[in-house]
């Protein structure tokens, strides 16, 4: 009875780990295709052949090093590094709090502010371009972090995303710390919010990625080659390298780098942050 | 204005509330709302090209768009991605997300890959799916010797940018659900352990009712995420591709309309009614959401 | 887990009072029963976090304010290279070349080219990037005054109406001067006119190709309709036709290659 029981767990764990490999290996191969690219020699990457997947004529490692010495890696990194730090700083900040004030708090035009909130994400985002960088442009921001960071000093879809964090908490916490004489601010800064934890670590992963990707903006903002960022200023590979895509995908997997550390930070956080207890505290 | 007289507490709480929610709506209201009323002005506008000024003209742009085929054509391309995308891409995630919020052998590896394709170079992921796609060359038709225009025939076309859609937001969707799971309290399952449930059950049981918020919101999100979307197609389209316009979306015509063509006057218009047809969504799913979400 | 349960009874009584007064007085009491030490500690346990927070405030405020009272908001004129085959870009020889020429003060006003744009006009999708997105920004806005493409792409580009019309009035004295270099496109809009519109200047011949090789073929330049600098363009215009640093010496040619080949690209 017993043994059966446990070799249905282990067929059912197998299962689990092979449908899981299945499913990483779709999803990994862009990125092990953009290493790969990186590795062969050009006319190996534009071959038409499909099943030519491996480099044929030696792995060349030294494209790495041809690239990183055509840019300046290091204020490229620290560029994008401070943009994303302050993006994720912003936008988890007012988000925590809008989030709260909508998930969790009564007042008197929540319902009409929380609908420009859900309006601002249903409109496509090129009407925005124009009349932001009219703004930066207007109090002299461009060529700058703050104008960088600019767009991303809010965030609607961070305020919902929150908002639905702070609704899923039990009750219970805010009614007990106002019998203990917590004001407004202090459940919130001492009770609630290190409880949204794993949402706040979600909108910082969104954030960071959607920064580190984000090309346009970073191009008509920061024209100067010292205050731009990774995307943008190796968006200039495709004139200087034309079709060379060993180089320019060498380009992209060092522009990588960092993010996939920084993720690898943030996801410890996120498994040591599991909830425990709801009700009880 | 007040109906009833609100007690000293509820007044705090009114002023403490609206402190928290001015950062993000004053920002909002500069960097976004600002904009999205200039658009819906220009929408009463022909632009004005090679200089000259712009000319009120009423509601003739919008009866211009919705008279065009094209809109409606636009719409209907926009609604079937999304159909693809948004379920296909919530389930596949769910149960990623589900399998990989226990402890198991290589979770945070499978967590890491999973997020890699976010991070990954536009190009690599263009070069990866036109050598899958292609029809004399790609991987697809060598691999089972066919020979499928998968994304050159109007009638499958979509279907295969759709599983583009699919693979490039199930790593958004697993980080939201992952983020979901944690704040389940793991006592529940301890629990229903005890009492004997099963793994499925307890899926059922607990994860599935207390997971419905995050569920909600992103089936939210990507419902308008997928209305929304713009450059995914053209990312593996080539020059002569036939089945353009059977996959174009709004955006992408709202962009051909004012970013190509200079016509903001369309473009704008072609916002408004995206922006109207969403809200309405919306709303019936704001309705749906009250009665079988759940909340504590 | 929860760290708000770890509270010590103490901070459980200081949070208890809302009344800012008493908290003022208490505190301070609290403070003064301490020694220097235990002050510093006390208030950096406590406060550290409004300190850090206003402490940043305060600094970003400064720097926006000095910031916004000296960056250089006007242009001496900027120009857009979309699909260069080499830089073009700020600091390249060519916008060395041109400061060297015209002499602009970059302390004054920025002379910005930009040649990190790769869109192709002429195919459908072939817009639907960030860089074309970045363009148009860059062209309405008037940050970018003109254009240089490939003739088949700008006359392809040309049928958006963002160009200046070259035979209406105003550009009466640039029609006359180019007549023979016209580049036309039929615009998108009916309304305007039916009939092709000139919106470019060939410059095929010009030290573009010739020198710098930012093109093959051909290139045309044209002027955006929202240019606040239609007098500087005028004069790039001149300059790169007339070639006036357009004669290549050996000695120059050979520094060139070796700058191309010691400068690091930024």
């Amino acid at each position: 009875m017993i043994e059966s029981a446990q070799t249905k767990d282990r067929i059912r764990r197998v299962l689990k780990h092979v449908f899981l490999i299945i499913m990483a290996f779709i999803m990994i191969v862009p990125f092990a295709w953009m290493i790969l690219t990186a590795l062969k020699t050009n006319q190996e990457a534009i071959s038409v052949n499909p099943f030519y997947i491996f480099p044929h004529n030696g792995w060349h490692w030294e494209n790495f090093g041809t690239v990183w010495k055509s840019y300046n890696f290091i204020v490229l990194y620290k560029n994008t590094l401070l943009l994303i730090f302050f993006r994720v700083v912003c936008a988890v900040l007012t988000a925590t709090m809008a989030g709260y004030a909508f998930g969790r708090l009564k007042f008197r035009g929540k319902s009409v502010l929380f609908a420009l909130v859900l309006i601002q994400m249903m409109v496509p985002a090129q009407i925005f371009i124009i009349p932001q960088f009219l703004m930066v442009s207007k109090i002299g921001m461009l060529n700058t972090t703050f104008g960088l960071v600019f767009p991303g000093l809010v965030t609607a879809f961070g305020t919902y995303l929150l908002k639905i964090g702070y609704e899923g908490l039990p009750k219970e916490l805010e009614e007990a710390a106002a019998i203990d004489g917590c004001n407004v601010f202090q459940r919130f800064a001492r009770i609630l919010m290190p409880l949204t934890k794993s949402s706040m670590v979600s909108l910082g992963i969104f954030t960071a990625v959607f920064a580190f990707k984000d090309l346009m903006w970073p191009m008509i903002v920061c024209t100067n080659a010292d205050t731009t960022t990774l995307s943008a200023g190796l968006a200039k590979m495709q004139g200087q390298y034309g079709n060379d895509y060993p180089a320019m995908m060498a380009a992209a997997t060092l522009a990588v780098v960092p993010m996939v550390v920084i993720y690898v930070i943030f996801q410890k956080q996120f498994v040591e942050g599991i909830a425990t207890s709801g009700g009880k505290l | 204005m007040n109906k009833k007289r609100m007690s000293p507490k509820e007044k705090n709480e009114e002023r403490w509330a609206w402190l928290f929610v001015a950062p993000t709506m004053i920002g909002l209201i500069i960097l976004n709302f600002y904009p999205i009323f200039q658009t819906i002005y220009q929408s009463f506008f022909k632009t004005g090209d090679f200089g000259k000024g712009n000319i009120f003209v009423g509601l003739a742009n919008y009866q211009t768009v919705t008279q065009a085929a094209e809109t409606w054509q636009s719409f209907w391309n926009t609604i079937k991605y999304a159909l693809i995308e948004v379920p296909f891409g919530i389930v596949i995630a769910l149960i990623l997300a589900v399998l990989l919020n226990k402890k198991c052998a290589g979770r945070s590896v499978y967590r890491t890959i999973f997020f890699l394709p976010m991070v990954c170079a536009p190009a690599a992921v263009a070069m990866v799916w036109k050598w899958m796609y292609n029809t004399q060359f790609g991987l697809l038709n060598n691999v089972f010797h066919t020979n499928i225009a998968w994304i050159s025939d109007p009638k499958i076309a979509w279907i295969f940018v759709g599983i583009i859609g699919v693979w490039s937001i199930i790593g958004y969707n697993m980080v939201l659900f992952i983020g979901g799971l944690q704040d389940i309290p793991g006592d529940f399952y301890e629990a229903a352990r005890i009492d004997g449930a099963s793994e499925f059950r307890q899926f059922l049981s607990i994860t599935v009712p207390l997971l419905s918020p995050t569920t909600f919101f992103i089936v939210q999100t990507r419902i308008i995420g997928a209305l929304t979307i713009f450059d995914l197609m053209f990312m593996v389209m080539d020059k002569t591709n036939v089945a353009l316009p059977k996959v174009q979306s709004v955006v992408y015509l709202f962009y051909q309309y004012a970013f190509v063509q200079n016509n903001k006057g369309y473009g704008a218009t072609l916002v408004v009614l995206l922006l109207i047809f969403i809200m309405i969504l919306t709303v019936i799913l704001q309705r749906v959401e009250k009665k079988i979400v759940y909340h504590n | 887990m929860i760290r708000s349960g770890s509270f010590s009874k103490d901070q459980m009584s200081r949070t208890k009072n809302t009344d800012s007064k008493t908290w003022w007085t208490r505190e301070r009491e609290k403070i003064a029963a301490l020694d220097r030490k235990g002050k510093i500690q006390y208030i950096w346990n406590y406060y550290w976090l409004w300190i850090v927070g206003i402490g940043f405030f305060l600094v970003f405020g400064i720097w926006f304010v000095w910031r916004s009272t000296t960056a250089i908001r006007e242009n001496w004129i900027g120009i857009a290279f979309p699909n260069a085959m080499t830089q073009a870009g700020n600091d390249s020889q060519l916008w060395k070349d041109y400061l060297e020429y015209t002499g602009y003060d970059t302390k004054k006003k920025n002379v910005l080219f930009e040649d990190k744009l790769y869109f192709d006009p002429t195919r459908p999708g072939g817009t639907a990037n960030s860089y074309y997105e970045a363009f148009v920004a860059m062209i309405e806005t008037g940050q970018m005054d003109a254009v240089t493409m490939r003739r088949d792409e700008m006359e392809a580009l040309g049928k958006s109406g963002r160009f200046l019309d070259l035979s209406a009035a105003p550009q009466v004295e640039i029609y006359e001067k180019y007549q023979n270099r016209l580049v036309y496109s039929i615009p998108y809009d009916e309304t305007y006119s039916r009939d092709p519109v000139p919106i470019g200047i060939d410059v095929s011949d010009s030290i573009l190709l010739t020198k710098y090789h930012i093109y093959e073929n051909s290139c045309v330049f044209a002027i955006g309709t929202n240019s606040r600098h239609v007098d500087a363009c005028l004069e790039f215009l001149d300059w790169i036709l007339d070639g006036k640093t357009g004669a290549v010496d050996a000695e120059t040619l050979a520094a060139e290659t070796e700058t191309e080949l010691t400068e690091p690209m930024t």
